[in-house]
């Protein structure tokens, strides 16, 4: 389980996140939704000690991770994938050599069972073996967006953590994003947070939504409470016009 | 009006420091690196590659160009004063080793290879590339910068070299071709007054060029701040700044190997 217990965040004058609380349950998917610049992809970089709190507890599994040092964020870092707002794919490595770089540098397979690994991730996100060999600037960004997802699976990640997955993709890859992180969750039994702009994927594929505005939680529920929600923030949302 | 002169102010004096403190996190993992034997060979060689190969015809073709000019101008010079010019091939020799060489191969390396390191790493960082390094238990100065940090360092004391070669090479053609010299006749005086110690000094500053140019342009990139602007900024800042530092060093150099 992740657990956030009031953690705050500034940025300079700008007060980021404050006294946020929440948690995600082991093996659910949670969309935090909210305006852009409210901190949902400051809420994700703290699980992965890319940005440190200012104060409050974070716990990934019983442990709390705020003061862990980089040497002892590793365990974290390889329990927690993320897949970035950009596809983040080196650009000077093909492929599988993207997909392979943390299956190598955290000794995931040993390099006899390398090859089949890379390519069952590839499997796993519906592209062919035939990409292994292209270069990022080769794919569209969809598929890019796929090997990143691919290159996050590879190093077998409990929990899945997505910083909008959609944004600048087309309606139908958009839909075809969410259905992996759906039926990837399911499949592999990993948990998911997904920040997202998207109330409608979060209300088809979500088994929780949570909505963050000024640095905290405003409104929380199922999809279906979610659509019965008073929230003037939430009413924007389902409403398509935030 | 003086909360901003105040904010400069304290922006320019944190920079050096921000460099110096980049430069010792370099130095830091760059022991940690020999003391456990890691070496990234491939990374190196493509660097290399990048550097050394890809910028040669660029340094030659310049460093040939002023070769001749030098030689023109230095036989001009010497007839307006001596009234002959047959200490051409020596004067533009030693210039060449002790000043140009270097010089020229280095202000050519921080606007080509410095801009580029510069841009890369700050497209790379916007991009989140280096953050999903440092998720996958990547070091991004282990990854980034050492193989960069050793590829200058050796393409500069190499092109320095060989464009040394080429411009006197190009001297010799033009001295040949305008002033009447013989190449043999150029090639047997050209060493007048050039010694061992210079080519040693030669060889110091293209090393202290090379050390310091990637890490000024590693710098900037890890420093861009978001956006195609960012990206820009970083590379035009690793340009002058590079080419300050060269000059600078240039001076600091001379200064202590001839001088003291």
């Amino acid at each position: 389980m992740i657990e956030f217990k009031k953690v705050s965040k500034r940025f300079g004058q700008k007060q980021v996140l404050n006294e946020l609380s929440f948690h995600v349950r082991r093996g659910e998917i949670l969309f935090l939704l909210g305006r852009s610049g409210v901190g949902k992809s400051v809420t994700l970089r703290h699980l992965v000690g890319l940005v440190r709190p200012d104060s409050g507890e974070i716990f990934v599994d019983g442990r709390e991770i705020s003061g862990l040092s980089e040497e002892e964020f590793l365990d974290v870092r390889r329990k927690c994938g993320m897949v970035f707002q950009f596809p983040a794919l080196l650009d000077s490595l093909n492929v599988y050599e993207n997909v392979a770089f943390g299956v190598r540098a955290l000794k995931i397979r040993p390099p006899s069972e390398e090859r089949e690994w890379v390519l069952e991730k590839l499997r796993l996100v519906h592209l062919p073996p035939s990409v292994a060999e292209l270069m990022p600037s080769q794919l569209s960004f969809g598929m890019q967006k796929k090997v990143s997802l691919a290159r996050t699976l590879a190093i077998h990640p409990a929990y899945l953590l997505f910083d909008e997955p959609t944004t600048s993709l087309d309606p139908v890859a958009t839909r075809v994003i969410h259905e992996l992180i759906h039926s990837l969750s399911r499949q592999l039994h990993v948990t998911s947070l997904v920040i997202s702009h998207d109330m409608d994927g979060a209300l088809e594929y979500a088994d929780r939504i949570l909505v963050i505005d000024k640095g905290q939680i405003v409104a929380g529920g199922t999809p279906a409470e979610m659509r019965q929600e008073k929230h003037p923030l939430v009413r924007d949302f389902l409403g398509g016009s935030a | 009006m003086v909360t901003a002169i105040g904010a400069h102010t304290l922006r320019i004096l944190s920079h050096p420091v921000e460099i110096a403190y980049f430069f010792t996190q370099f130095l830091k993992l760059l022991a940690r690196q020999v003391g456990t034997g890691r070496f990234r060979f491939r990374q190196t060689v493509d660097q290399l590659y990048a550097v050394g190969v890809q910028s040669a015809g660029v340094i030659f073709f310049s460093i040939g160009v002023v070769s001749l000019i030098l030689v023109l101008e230095f036989s001009f010079h010497m007839k307006l004063v001596l009234h002959q010019d047959s200490l051409v091939p020596a004067f533009s020799t030693v210039l060449l080793i002790r000043e140009l060489g270097p010089v020229v191969t280095a202000l050519l390396l921080v606007s080509r290879v410095g801009a580029g390191l510069a841009a890369e790493i700050a497209t790379m960082k916007i991009t989140d590339q280096i953050d999903a390094l440092r998720l996958l238990s990547i070091e991004p100065f282990d990854y980034l910068v050492v193989p960069r940090w050793i590829a200058v360092w050796l393409a500069a004391v190499l092109l320095t070299i060989l464009s040394i070669g080429v411009a006197i090479l190009g001297g010799a053609t033009i001295a040949a071709i305008k002033l009447g010299y013989g190449f043999g006749e150029y090639f047997n005086s050209m060493f007048t007054f050039s010694h061992f110690s210079d080519l040693i000094g030669c060889i110091i500053k293209a090393s202290v060029f090379g050390n310091l140019l990637p890490l000024i342009a590693c710098y900037h990139g890890f420093k861009a701040k978001p956006g195609s602007e960012g990206v820009g900024m970083a590379a035009t800042s690793a340009v002058v700044e590079g080419s300050i530092v060269v000059i600078v060093a240039d001076f600091v150099v001379t200064y202590l190997f001839y001088t003291l």
